[in-house]
Protein backbone atom coordinates (compact mmCIF):
# COMPACT_ATOMS: atom_id res chain seq x y z
CA UNK A 1 0.00 0.00 0.00
CA UNK A 2 1.25 3.59 -0.60
CA UNK A 3 -0.39 7.04 0.11
CA UNK A 4 -1.45 9.34 -3.41
CA UNK A 5 2.24 11.73 -3.60
CA UNK A 6 -0.18 14.81 -3.48
CA UNK A 7 -2.53 13.88 -0.52
CA UNK A 8 0.86 13.37 1.58
CA UNK A 9 1.96 16.45 0.67
CA UNK A 10 -1.46 17.85 2.19
CA UNK A 11 -1.22 16.06 5.24
CA UNK A 12 1.80 17.64 5.80
CA UNK A 13 0.73 21.00 5.05
CA UNK A 14 -2.33 20.69 7.43
CA UNK A 15 0.30 20.54 10.67
CA UNK A 16 2.73 22.88 9.07
CA UNK A 17 2.90 25.93 10.64
CA UNK A 18 6.36 28.20 10.87
CA UNK A 19 8.53 25.17 10.37
CA UNK A 20 11.19 26.43 7.48
CA UNK A 21 10.72 24.39 4.41
CA UNK A 22 13.65 22.99 2.29
CA UNK A 23 12.09 21.03 -0.70
CA UNK A 24 13.64 19.71 -3.73
CA UNK A 25 12.58 17.32 -6.63
CA UNK A 26 9.32 15.90 -7.45
CA UNK A 27 7.46 17.18 -4.00
CA UNK A 28 8.45 20.85 -5.36
CA UNK A 29 5.53 20.17 -8.24
CA UNK A 30 2.73 20.20 -5.92
CA UNK A 31 4.14 22.03 -2.43
CA UNK A 32 3.96 25.95 -4.09
CA UNK A 33 0.08 25.18 -4.51
CA UNK A 34 -0.63 23.79 -0.63
CA UNK A 35 1.49 26.47 1.26
CA UNK A 36 2.10 30.23 0.47
CA UNK A 37 5.00 30.56 3.16
CA UNK A 38 8.13 32.83 3.08
CA UNK A 39 10.31 30.17 4.93
CA UNK A 40 9.58 27.64 1.48
CA UNK A 41 13.35 26.94 -0.20
CA UNK A 42 12.44 25.23 -3.38
CA UNK A 43 15.00 24.16 -5.86
CA UNK A 44 15.79 21.67 -8.43
CA UNK A 45 19.55 21.41 -8.43
CA UNK A 46 21.91 19.64 -7.48
CA UNK A 47 20.08 16.47 -6.51
CA UNK A 48 20.37 14.80 -3.03
CA UNK A 49 21.53 18.26 -1.32
CA UNK A 50 18.10 18.86 0.54
CA UNK A 51 18.97 16.96 3.46
CA UNK A 52 22.42 18.57 3.65
CA UNK A 53 20.84 21.97 3.68
CA UNK A 54 18.42 21.17 5.88
CA UNK A 55 20.97 20.04 8.45
CA UNK A 56 23.39 23.36 8.16
CA UNK A 57 20.25 25.00 8.55
CA UNK A 58 18.87 23.42 11.66
CA UNK A 59 22.76 23.68 13.14
CA UNK A 60 22.73 27.18 12.50
CA UNK A 61 18.88 27.90 13.67
CA UNK A 62 18.38 25.85 16.76
CA UNK A 63 15.17 27.92 17.80
CA UNK A 64 13.77 26.48 14.20
CA UNK A 65 12.14 23.74 13.24
CA UNK A 66 13.23 22.29 9.50
CA UNK A 67 11.45 20.00 7.74
CA UNK A 68 13.46 18.06 4.41
CA UNK A 69 11.19 17.33 1.42
CA UNK A 70 13.49 14.57 -0.11
CA UNK A 71 13.23 11.79 -3.00
CA UNK A 72 14.51 8.51 -2.49
CA UNK A 73 16.89 8.65 -6.21
CA UNK A 74 18.28 12.33 -4.87
CA UNK A 75 18.99 11.03 -1.33
CA UNK A 76 20.97 7.87 -2.93
CA UNK A 77 22.96 10.24 -4.38
CA UNK A 78 24.24 12.06 -1.32
CA UNK A 79 23.19 8.94 0.95
CA UNK A 80 26.29 9.62 3.38
CA UNK A 81 23.76 12.67 4.54
CA UNK A 82 22.01 10.43 6.82
CA UNK A 83 25.46 9.97 8.85
CA UNK A 84 25.99 13.57 8.79
CA UNK A 85 22.98 13.74 10.16
CA UNK A 86 23.28 11.35 12.87
CA UNK A 87 26.33 12.54 13.65
CA UNK A 88 25.66 16.05 14.23
CA UNK A 89 21.97 15.11 16.06
CA UNK A 90 20.03 18.77 15.75
CA UNK A 91 17.41 18.30 17.69
CA UNK A 92 14.99 20.15 14.99
CA UNK A 93 15.21 18.52 11.80
CA UNK A 94 12.80 16.63 10.09
CA UNK A 95 14.15 14.41 7.14
CA UNK A 96 10.73 13.66 5.07
CA UNK A 97 11.75 11.02 2.59
CA UNK A 98 9.44 10.73 -0.51
CA UNK A 99 9.53 6.91 -1.53
CA UNK A 100 8.59 5.65 -4.49
CA UNK A 101 11.39 4.10 -6.39
CA UNK A 102 11.30 5.86 -9.15
CA UNK A 103 13.24 9.11 -10.68
CA UNK A 104 10.04 11.33 -10.99
CA UNK A 105 10.97 13.55 -13.66
CA UNK A 106 12.29 10.01 -16.10
CA UNK A 107 10.59 7.41 -14.97
CA UNK A 108 13.45 5.06 -14.63
CA UNK A 109 13.39 2.89 -10.98
CA UNK A 110 16.04 3.78 -8.69
CA UNK A 111 18.59 1.59 -7.45
CA UNK A 112 17.47 -1.21 -5.43
CA UNK A 113 13.58 0.01 -5.64
CA UNK A 114 12.44 -3.58 -4.15
CA UNK A 115 14.95 -4.55 -1.72
CA UNK A 116 16.48 -1.76 0.12
CA UNK A 117 15.26 -0.64 3.10
CA UNK A 118 15.44 3.51 3.96
CA UNK A 119 14.62 2.93 7.80
CA UNK A 120 17.36 0.20 8.39
CA UNK A 121 19.68 2.39 7.00
CA UNK A 122 18.71 5.45 8.80
CA UNK A 123 19.05 3.73 11.89
CA UNK A 124 22.23 2.36 11.03
CA UNK A 125 23.54 6.08 10.59
CA UNK A 126 22.67 6.70 14.10
CA UNK A 127 19.22 8.58 13.47
CA UNK A 128 17.27 7.14 16.35
CA UNK A 129 13.66 8.17 15.60
CA UNK A 130 12.86 6.44 12.45
CA UNK A 131 8.63 6.81 10.95
CA UNK A 132 7.46 4.90 8.14
CA UNK A 133 4.08 5.15 6.76
CA UNK A 134 1.69 4.22 3.93
CA UNK A 135 -1.37 5.21 5.22
CA UNK A 136 -2.45 8.94 5.07
CA UNK A 137 -4.63 8.64 7.93
CA UNK A 138 -1.74 7.08 9.74
CA UNK A 139 0.64 9.71 8.98
CA UNK A 140 -2.21 12.58 9.73
CA UNK A 141 -2.27 11.00 13.30
CA UNK A 142 1.30 10.81 14.30
CA UNK A 143 2.28 14.53 12.66
CA UNK A 144 1.46 16.34 16.24
CA UNK A 145 4.22 13.79 17.75
CA UNK A 146 6.64 13.99 14.80
CA UNK A 147 5.84 18.09 14.96
CA UNK A 148 7.01 18.28 18.64
CA UNK A 149 9.30 15.35 19.36
CA UNK A 150 13.33 16.23 19.55
CA UNK A 151 15.09 14.91 16.28
CA UNK A 152 16.22 14.27 14.42
CA UNK A 153 13.74 12.02 12.98
CA UNK A 154 13.63 10.32 9.44
CA UNK A 155 10.05 9.74 8.46
CA UNK A 156 10.12 7.76 5.19
CA UNK A 157 6.48 8.21 3.10
CA UNK A 158 5.67 5.48 0.83
CA UNK A 159 3.78 7.15 -2.39
CA UNK A 160 2.80 6.22 -5.72
CA UNK A 161 4.72 7.03 -8.52
CA UNK A 162 1.63 8.25 -10.40
CA UNK A 163 1.88 11.89 -10.89
CA UNK A 164 -1.36 14.09 -12.01
CA UNK A 165 -0.08 16.06 -15.09
CA UNK A 166 -3.09 17.71 -14.87
CA UNK A 167 -1.14 20.79 -14.03
CA UNK A 168 1.79 20.32 -16.77
CA UNK A 169 5.42 19.55 -16.20
CA UNK A 170 7.39 20.57 -13.41
CA UNK A 171 8.67 23.78 -15.10
CA UNK A 172 5.52 24.49 -16.24
CA UNK A 173 4.40 23.86 -12.73
CA UNK A 174 7.20 25.71 -11.20
CA UNK A 175 6.42 29.15 -13.38
CA UNK A 176 4.07 30.73 -11.34
CA UNK A 177 4.77 34.01 -9.47
CA UNK A 178 4.00 32.33 -6.10
CA UNK A 179 6.96 29.66 -6.56
CA UNK A 180 9.34 31.76 -8.34
CA UNK A 181 9.71 34.12 -5.21
CA UNK A 182 10.68 31.10 -3.28
CA UNK A 183 12.49 29.44 -5.91
CA UNK A 184 16.26 28.98 -5.74
CA UNK A 185 18.47 32.15 -5.37
CA UNK A 186 14.83 34.38 -4.32
CA UNK A 187 14.38 31.18 -1.54
CA UNK A 188 17.98 32.16 -0.31
CA UNK A 189 17.61 35.49 -0.20
CA UNK A 190 14.21 35.42 1.71
CA UNK A 191 15.33 33.11 4.12
CA UNK A 192 18.40 35.22 4.81
CA UNK A 193 16.21 38.30 5.13
CA UNK A 194 14.29 36.41 7.63
CA UNK A 195 17.56 35.10 9.79
CA UNK A 196 19.50 38.58 9.52
CA UNK B 1 55.88 22.31 18.26
CA UNK B 2 53.24 25.63 17.12
CA UNK B 3 53.20 27.67 13.89
CA UNK B 4 52.54 31.22 13.29
CA UNK B 5 50.31 30.87 10.21
CA UNK B 6 48.29 27.88 11.82
CA UNK B 7 47.63 30.50 15.08
CA UNK B 8 47.03 33.22 12.51
CA UNK B 9 44.89 31.31 10.87
CA UNK B 10 42.55 30.72 13.97
CA UNK B 11 42.96 34.30 15.42
CA UNK B 12 41.78 35.72 12.20
CA UNK B 13 38.56 33.43 12.34
CA UNK B 14 37.95 34.45 15.41
CA UNK B 15 38.18 38.14 14.61
CA UNK B 16 35.65 37.58 11.07
CA UNK B 17 33.33 35.38 13.38
CA UNK B 18 33.88 32.28 11.11
CA UNK B 19 32.84 29.66 13.69
CA UNK B 20 31.21 26.96 11.86
CA UNK B 21 33.62 24.50 10.07
CA UNK B 22 32.00 22.04 7.94
CA UNK B 23 34.73 19.53 6.71
CA UNK B 24 35.55 16.13 5.41
CA UNK B 25 38.84 14.37 5.87
CA UNK B 26 42.26 16.23 5.01
CA UNK B 27 45.44 15.70 6.05
CA UNK B 28 46.93 19.68 5.33
CA UNK B 29 44.45 20.97 7.88
CA UNK B 30 44.42 18.22 10.21
CA UNK B 31 46.45 19.83 12.89
CA UNK B 32 43.31 22.97 12.72
CA UNK B 33 41.00 20.28 12.70
CA UNK B 34 42.33 19.00 16.24
CA UNK B 35 41.81 22.83 17.24
CA UNK B 36 38.63 23.24 15.65
CA UNK B 37 37.25 20.56 17.98
CA UNK B 38 38.66 21.62 20.81
CA UNK B 39 37.85 25.06 21.18
CA UNK B 40 34.43 25.90 22.18
CA UNK B 41 34.24 29.12 19.96
CA UNK B 42 34.14 26.88 17.01
CA UNK B 43 31.29 24.56 16.21
CA UNK B 44 32.48 21.64 13.43
CA UNK B 45 30.43 19.80 11.59
CA UNK B 46 31.74 16.60 9.44
CA UNK B 47 30.08 15.66 6.08
CA UNK B 48 30.97 12.31 4.30
CA UNK B 49 31.80 14.21 1.15
CA UNK B 50 32.83 17.39 -0.52
CA UNK B 51 29.45 18.26 -2.55
CA UNK B 52 27.51 17.55 1.10
CA UNK B 53 29.81 19.47 2.64
CA UNK B 54 29.00 22.70 0.53
CA UNK B 55 25.62 21.87 0.57
CA UNK B 56 25.80 22.14 4.50
CA UNK B 57 27.54 24.72 4.42
CA UNK B 58 25.12 27.00 2.06
CA UNK B 59 22.39 26.02 4.62
CA UNK B 60 24.94 27.81 7.45
CA UNK B 61 24.85 30.63 5.64
CA UNK B 62 20.92 30.72 4.52
CA UNK B 63 20.75 30.76 8.11
CA UNK B 64 22.80 33.77 8.62
CA UNK B 65 25.72 32.00 9.99
CA UNK B 66 29.46 31.98 9.28
CA UNK B 67 31.08 29.04 7.79
CA UNK B 68 33.90 27.51 6.06
CA UNK B 69 33.69 24.33 4.23
CA UNK B 70 37.47 23.13 4.54
CA UNK B 71 38.46 20.37 1.87
CA UNK B 72 41.75 19.29 -0.43
CA UNK B 73 42.08 20.46 -4.18
CA UNK B 74 40.92 16.97 -4.82
CA UNK B 75 37.69 17.33 -3.14
CA UNK B 76 36.96 20.61 -4.84
CA UNK B 77 36.52 18.79 -8.29
CA UNK B 78 34.61 16.10 -6.65
CA UNK B 79 32.04 19.04 -5.02
CA UNK B 80 31.84 21.27 -8.61
CA UNK B 81 28.33 20.55 -9.20
CA UNK B 82 26.73 21.56 -5.81
CA UNK B 83 29.19 24.66 -5.95
CA UNK B 84 27.95 25.12 -9.12
CA UNK B 85 24.20 24.50 -8.67
CA UNK B 86 23.94 26.24 -4.90
CA UNK B 87 26.84 28.84 -3.79
CA UNK B 88 27.11 30.09 -7.56
CA UNK B 89 23.76 29.87 -8.95
CA UNK B 90 21.36 31.14 -5.47
CA UNK B 91 24.00 33.32 -4.60
CA UNK B 92 24.89 32.07 -1.50
CA UNK B 93 27.86 33.51 0.12
CA UNK B 94 30.39 30.60 1.48
CA UNK B 95 33.75 30.39 2.52
CA UNK B 96 35.87 27.67 1.13
CA UNK B 97 39.23 26.09 3.08
CA UNK B 98 41.38 24.57 0.25
CA UNK B 99 44.67 22.46 0.92
CA UNK B 100 46.66 22.55 -1.93
CA UNK B 101 48.43 19.37 -2.02
CA UNK B 102 50.90 19.13 -4.94
CA UNK B 103 51.14 23.18 -5.60
CA UNK B 104 53.25 23.37 -8.95
CA UNK B 105 56.78 25.28 -8.28
CA UNK B 106 57.51 28.08 -9.64
CA UNK B 107 59.55 27.22 -13.29
CA UNK B 108 58.98 24.03 -13.52
CA UNK B 109 56.85 22.01 -16.08
CA UNK B 110 54.32 19.87 -15.68
CA UNK B 111 56.52 16.80 -16.68
CA UNK B 112 59.87 18.14 -14.61
CA UNK B 113 57.48 18.45 -11.22
CA UNK B 114 55.88 14.77 -12.05
CA UNK B 115 59.67 13.69 -11.92
CA UNK B 116 60.33 15.80 -9.09
CA UNK B 117 57.32 14.38 -7.06
CA UNK B 118 57.94 10.46 -8.27
CA UNK B 119 61.34 10.89 -6.66
CA UNK B 120 60.13 12.51 -3.45
CA UNK B 121 57.37 9.69 -2.37
CA UNK B 122 59.25 6.78 -4.41
CA UNK B 123 56.16 6.27 -6.72
CA UNK B 124 53.41 6.92 -9.23
CA UNK B 125 52.57 10.66 -9.02
CA UNK B 126 51.04 11.75 -11.79
CA UNK B 127 47.44 12.01 -10.25
CA UNK B 128 48.77 13.88 -7.31
CA UNK B 129 50.43 16.81 -9.11
CA UNK B 130 47.62 16.78 -11.85
CA UNK B 131 45.46 17.60 -8.53
CA UNK B 132 47.53 20.55 -7.72
CA UNK B 133 48.34 21.50 -11.61
CA UNK B 134 44.42 22.16 -12.45
CA UNK B 135 43.52 23.92 -8.86
CA UNK B 136 44.14 27.72 -9.47
CA UNK B 137 42.93 27.02 -12.88
CA UNK B 138 39.75 25.25 -12.11
CA UNK B 139 38.80 28.39 -9.51
CA UNK B 140 39.38 31.27 -11.84
CA UNK B 141 37.46 29.32 -14.77
CA UNK B 142 34.12 29.28 -11.97
CA UNK B 143 35.13 32.82 -11.16
CA UNK B 144 35.61 31.88 -7.62
CA UNK B 145 37.85 34.81 -5.91
CA UNK B 146 40.68 33.24 -3.97
CA UNK B 147 44.17 33.87 -2.24
CA UNK B 148 46.95 31.53 -1.54
CA UNK B 149 47.66 31.42 2.03
CA UNK B 150 51.13 30.51 2.81
CA UNK B 151 52.52 32.60 5.67
CA UNK B 152 51.73 34.40 8.88
CA UNK B 153 51.01 37.64 7.24
CA UNK B 154 48.45 36.59 4.72
CA UNK B 155 46.60 34.51 7.25
CA UNK B 156 44.34 38.39 7.45
CA UNK B 157 42.59 36.62 4.03
CA UNK B 158 40.83 34.86 6.09
CA UNK B 159 38.83 38.05 7.51
CA UNK B 160 38.82 39.09 2.97
CA UNK B 161 37.35 36.28 2.36
CA UNK B 162 34.76 36.79 4.47
CA UNK B 163 33.90 40.02 3.31
CA UNK B 164 34.42 38.98 -0.38
CA UNK B 165 31.89 36.06 0.15
CA UNK B 166 29.01 38.79 1.44
CA UNK B 167 30.07 40.99 -1.58
CA UNK B 168 29.89 38.65 -4.65
CA UNK B 169 27.08 36.95 -2.74
CA UNK B 170 29.38 33.47 -4.02
CA UNK B 171 32.28 31.31 -3.17
CA UNK B 172 35.48 32.45 -2.38
CA UNK B 173 38.70 30.25 -1.49
CA UNK B 174 41.28 30.45 0.72
CA UNK B 175 43.87 27.68 -0.44
CA UNK B 176 46.11 26.35 2.40
CA UNK B 177 49.44 25.69 1.00
CA UNK B 178 50.96 22.46 2.82
CA UNK B 179 53.16 25.13 5.24
CA UNK B 180 49.66 25.27 7.49
CA UNK B 181 49.90 21.37 8.00
CA UNK B 182 53.33 21.80 10.77
CA UNK B 183 51.29 22.62 13.62
CA UNK B 184 51.52 21.46 17.35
Amino acid sequence: MSMDFEACLKVLASHRTDEVVVASMTPIAFWPYLSKSERDLLYTDPMGSVAPTALGIAVGRPEVRVWAFDGDGALLMYLGSLVSIGNAAPKNLVHFLFDNGMYGLVGLPTPGADRRDFCQIARGAGIPNVHQFSALEDLDSAMPTIKSAAGPQFVVLKVTSNISTERGGLHERLNTPECRKRFGRHGVQTLRRIFK
Amino acid sequence: MSNTLADSIIANMKAADLRYIVTVPDSTTRSLQRVWRSDPYFRVVPACHEGEAIAVGCGLWIAGRRAMVVMENAGLFQAGETLRAMAIDMQIPLVMGVSYLARPQPNLSLDAMIEKEEKHVGGPATHKVQQGWMTEPWLRFWNVPYVIVDAPEGAAAVQWAVTKAVEVKGPVALIFDQAVGDFR
